[in-house]
């Protein structure tokens, strides 16, 4: 990494990196494995960065885009265990309980959103950067950005109708 | 005043605080008394509560810094398994290198040959157990820097084939063939020579790291397992009593005796007999063995003498970097492609009017650079496509200054296809 000092990128941007995704994943060890793809990546193409890159906007996507593509995969396995509960006793979860059922839902849902919905969703919602930021980031206007965050909200609400609560 | 549809719209705005106050003392006045509506405000505000939970989650030091400690391990055992450029060869594909070579690979079919004696020696083992004697003989031989030697194959039906070789350790080899052509080998910097003196042509080439071993195998190569040795007594060897000794490697094709001086204990004559794929045997005598002798490094030069004619042509590190890069240009391609028709997906079936439009789609300036073709700052020629749409219809392809090989060309249907017939191109982009 010519232009770049890999050791200075990780001291300044593991921590972001690590909360982008455990705000996500809500799950530590799954988001030390997206802090691990993100900068492995990065350090196996070390030399084709051109020392012109803006590591914070850069690593903000990979980050989201790494995150929800894990969630993809089977959950955790303490979520698991949890819906085995509520399973067992044919309610619906109360508390921090139905919070976390939601959190999981929500996670999951935007992995079947358009890329640019969900990256703005979670930038706007989770990680809370206001949209000239979050249009700095993915290098769009902030009018596409309050667009891809209607539709985003639109269509979870929508789809998480069951969870959110009925009319 | 608003209908119903478009108070509705006016939702997510609503909660999220970013109404006007006259939108919001209409949109508040409709939600009381609409069902649908206020139960839809209700579901994007339990939507958002959740979301801020959500945002107070943040990793600790402790995990910062397992994370951290976890990737440089990675990135250790990363560095550790990347090609060296001197990888170690097995043994019984050392054996199979010396008894099968074909006649361009004698040369270092012979530096083998020697490396096993070294290392037999330096490393102990059978060999060394079963003669001490043979044992004297490498030890003498174990440190050498620089080698020469001379080598004649003679295979039934051809003109035996006489070759001088030297090498200097750890990089450079010297092959002079009796017809006067001379193969200079530069392993640091991977690049191979060939002088034909009599078309005064130059050849550079690449050489393939897996023959970088042949020097490396001196002092890495353990002793060979299975490989008998016997001592046969002694003769007159080009005028000079020796001793002999004969290496066979269990059932497997090919031999070789080692005649060595009992005063200096140097090899002075290794005979081998190989035998090919189809049976044929070749008997090489590797006689002239120098140790430390002085070499001058101008001969191993891969600057072509002036009056020798150039010509490149691609060896297999070229055509290995060419695949990798037309590979990873594939995958650019189908990125571009893909966050194309997230646009569309997103603009009404409308096509971005140029890449520069993607920049919101994951596709950054690096993407659009061709590997093939770093130089350019934009690698791929993209077609907007208009109307009715064919998924067969082309709409990017690798800009290329002259037709080579082939190129990687984009479909709108998002997939990618290596394209080698400029023709064939032709007609995919008239349709």
């Amino acid at each position: 990494m010519a232009k770049m000092d890999f050791k200075a990128l990780i001291d300044n941007y593991s921590a972001a990196v690590l909360n982008t995704a455990v705000r996500i994943l809500r799950d530590a060890e799954r988001a030390q494995d997206v802090h691990q793809e993100v900068f492995l990546e990065i350090w196996r193409r070390r030399h084709k960065y051109n020392g012109q890159t803006n590591w914070g906007a850069y690593l903000y996507r990979v980050t989201v885009r790494k995150a929800i593509e894990l969630a993809k995969r089977p959950r955790m396995a303490a979520l698991t265990e949890q819906h085995q509960d509520y399973a067992g006793t044919n309610e619906r979860p109360d508390g921090p309980l139905r919070a976390a059922e939601l959190q999981q839902r929500i996670v999951e849902s935007l992995a079947g959103l358009p890329e640019r919905q969900a990256d703005v969703f979670v930038l706007s919602r989770i990680e809370g950067l206001k949209a000239e930021k979050i249009a700095q980031i993915l290098g769009c206007s902030q009018e596409t950005v309050r667009v891809h965050l209607h539709r985003a909200l639109k269509r979870l609400g929508r789809e998480l109708a069951e969870y959110l609560g009925k009319d | 005043m608003n209908t119903h549809e478009q108070i509705n719209e006016m939702l997510v705005d609503y909660v999220l605080g970013e109404l006007s106050h006259q939108q919001l003392s209409e949109v508040e006045t409709h939600v009381a008394e609409c069902r649908q509506c206020s139960g839809e405000v209700k579901r994007l505000e339990a939507l958002l509560e959740c979301t801020e939970q959500m945002r107070e989650l943040s990793a600790d030091e402790q995990m910062c810094e397992s994370a951290k400690k976890a990737l440089f391990e990675t990135i250790v055992t990363e560095q550790q398994k990347e090609p060296t450029p001197r990888p170690k060869v097995g043994r019984a594909i050392m054996w199979r290198i010396i008894m099968k070579s074909k006649i361009t690979k004698l040369a270092a079919a012979a530096v083998i040959i020697i490396a096993v004696l070294i290392s037999i020696s330096h490393f102990g083992g059978p060999l060394a157990v079963t003669s001490v004697a043979f044992g004297d003989v490498l030890k003498n031989i174990q440190d050498a820097k620089t080698l020469a030697w001379r080598m004649t194959v003679t295979t039934k039906g051809q003109e035996p084939q006489t070759m001088r070789i030297m090498v200097i350790e750890p990089y450079y080899m010297r092959c002079e063939l009796s017809n006067g052509t001379v193969w200079i080998l530069d392993h640091s910097q991977g690049k191979t020579l060939v002088l034909d003196p009599g078309r005064k042509l130059a050849v550079i080439s690449s050489t393939a790291q897996a023959t970088l071993d042949t020097y490396h195998t001196f002092r890495n190569f353990q002793n060979m397992e299975g490989v008998s040795v016997e001592q046969i007594g002694q003769q007159q060897v080009n005028g000079k009593l020796a001793t002999g000794f004969y290496l066979k490697r269990g059932d497997e094709d090919g031999e070789i005796t080692v005649w060595a001086d009992p005063e200096s204990k140097l090899p002075i004559r290794i005979e081998t007999v190989l035998k090919d794929a189809e049976g044929n045997v070749s008997k090489g005598v590797t006689e002239d063995i120098v140790f430390d002798c002085k070499l001058d490094e101008s001969l191993f030069s891969i600057k072509p003498p002036s009056e020798y004619k150039q010509q490149e042509i691609e060896g297999p590190v070229e055509r290995h970097r060419a695949l990798s890069n037309r590979s990873q240009s594939l995958t650019h391609m189908s990125q571009i492609l893909k966050a194309s028709l997230d646009y569309t997906e997103e603009h009404g079936g409308q096509w971005p009017d140029t890449l520069n439009d993607l920049a919101g789609y994951g596709i950054d300036t690096e993407i659009l650079i061709n590997p093939s073709q770093s130089e350019r700052e934009n690698g791929y020629v993209y077609l907007k496509p208009h109307g009715r749409l064919s998924p067969s219809q082309i709409v990017l392809y690798e800009a290329c200054d002259e037709w080579n090989v082939g190129i990687n060309v984009g479909f709108a249907d998002g997939h990618v296809e290596f394209i080698r017939k400029e023709s064939d191109f032709k007609k995919l982009l008239l349709k």
